[in-house]
């Protein structure tokens, strides 16, 4: 049980039904998943009108169900983390920014995150070179929507993405957008191919029975 | 099957390396795909059949490390052991007759020509399976092996590169999925000439008169040489297959990929 703004909080007891919470949740709310509350359209944070939109993970939580470790976790892999073994939310006693030296997802601490399940192979690479939160679905080969309605609560391009793009070009969309330009194009040129080909021999077939027929 | 003629079109060593690409690429296909699609209720499935999670792992990468073997076998073994004098007159390699013969085989398929383009050792459609399996061996093998090395390829490259690279690696499951379930399946199953199934798969062989309609200008040379009497062309006694004899005619290379290359050499 702690104090905060004057009012005795304790996280455990807490349920979303009990409504808003203004204020930094120190050591995270039981076994709650976070999308309880920060998922627009889910939980008691953000669906009411007038609440400020920047307490929305929804399309970091897109980004992150699109990714190996997301993709991995929803399949049963206990072993793939979820939001709280990266942003390590339950040791949480104040949220940082980024760019803080003491947040876990600085660059500088990324590393050892990573480390705790990749082992110490990870500690010296490129690793933070980039972001985990890779939203597919609302990238564009050439961006140029403002930042906030692609990413949500992250803040954009941030720095360490920028060697994504090739001149005004996104590169992760630029080659999904390739392989579905030559997944489409070789399926339906050979499926153009197939499908003459099965006529043009039933058609044969046919005439030759109804030769032996006749 | 009695009554056709079949001629011995790839050797034990092709048929085994076929076995061991169609087992692959099946695994990997089973233990990949359904991470695609984690919402769905058979990709659950597909995993639970294969023992969850932790086994799906053990065998996508077994099999990846198995298939990339394998294209580095037939790579080594193409170029020592297919000796041919002049490399770029190889029958695998794509020409300019190929794209001649594709325009020609679709005005075939469309009623404006009477006959399909005649081909030699490889057709325009078998180069392109081809193409696709070195295609996709080189992408699938180079973008899983920076995940399943992702330490080591993070030290020389970004995340961001990662990422990239993981994205290739999931389309291009999807083209070489796709690709084989329909275009491949039509050809080796589906195909009124074939259907329920070509043998090829299983002996190497190939009956004269597909030969005859898909590969004129092999045969035209394989009679030429010698390794097909005109009687097996055109009539002949059919117990005994011209696959046989030929393999009885030529016993000391049996790995060798067919009689034209063996004619060459």
């Amino acid at each position: 049980m702690i104090i905060i703004l004057g009012l005795p909080f304790s996280a455990a007891g807490w349920e979303p039904s009990m409504g808003e919470l203004h204020f930094p949740i120190p050591g995270g709310i039981g076994d709650q998943p976070c999308i309880q509350c920060h998922l627009e359209g889910m939980g008691t944070v953000i669906p009411q009108e007038g609440l400020p939109r920047k307490y929305s993970i929804t399309t970091a939580y897109a980004s992150y169900r699109d990714s190996p470790h997301g993709r991995l976790r929803a399949m049963g892999e206990r072993n793939a983390p979820d939001c709280k073994d990266c942003h390590l939310t339950m040791e949480w006693s104040q949220i940082l920014p980024t760019e803080h030296p003491d947040s876990p997802i600085n660059p500088r601490n990324l590393p050892r995150i990573c480390a705790r399940c990749h082992g110490e192979g990870m500690l010296n690479t490129r690793v933070s070179e980039g972001s985990m939160h890779l939203d597919f679905k609302r990238r564009s080969l050439m961006p140029s929507d403002p930042v906030d309605t692609r990413y949500g609560f992250l803040p954009g391009i941030s720095k360490m993405e920028k060697s994504y793009f090739m001149g005004p070009f996104d590169l992760v969309v630029g080659v999904t957008f390739l392989f579905l330009v030559l997944t489409v194009g070789t399926l339906s040129v050979m499926g153009i191919f197939v499908l003459l080909d099965l006529y043009r021999k039933l058609m044969e077939r046919r005439e030759t029975q109804n030769r032996s027929a006749a | 099957m009695s009554g056709k003629k079949w001629h011995r079109r790839f050797g034990i060593i092709f048929v085994i390396q076929h076995m061991i690409l169609l087992i692959s690429v099946l695994l990997l296909i089973i233990s990949g795909v359904p991470l695609k699609f984690p919402d769905q209720a058979w990709a659950h499935w597909v995993i639970w059949l294969q023992g969850g999670m932790a086994a799906r792992a053990v065998i996508h990468h077994t099999a990846g490390q198995v298939l990339m073997a394998l294209g580095v076998f037939h790579f080594v073994y193409y170029i020592i052991f297919e000796r041919k004098p002049v490399f770029f007159r190889r029958p695998i390699l794509i020409n300019p007759t190929d794209l001649k013969n594709i325009w020609q085989h679709l005005l075939y398929l469309v009623g404006r020509r009477g006959d399909i383009p005649p081909m030699g050792r490889y057709t325009w459609f078998e180069k392109l399976d081809y193409v696709g399996v070195i295609w996709g061996i080189a992408v699938m093998g180079i973008t899983g092996m920076t995940m399943l090395y992702m330490e080591f390829a993070l030290k020389f490259i970004s995340m961001s590169w990662l990422q990239v690279l993981w994205a290739a690696h999931s389309e291009e499951a999807m083209l070489a999925t796709m690709f084989l379930l329909v275009i491949h399946m039509y050809n080796v199953h589906f195909n009124p000439e074939r259907f329920p199934m070509s043998l090829t798969w299983i002996n190497g062989k190939i009956s004269m008169e597909e030969m005859e309609k898909y590969h004129p200008l092999e045969l035209e040379e394989l009679v030429a040489q010698g390794l097909i009497s005109p009687e097996d062309q055109h009539g002949g006694s059919p117990d005994e297959p011209a696959g046989d004899r030929e393999k009885q005619e030529q016993p000391a290379r049996p790995g060798a990929m067919g009689t034209l290359e063996d004619g060459n050499a």
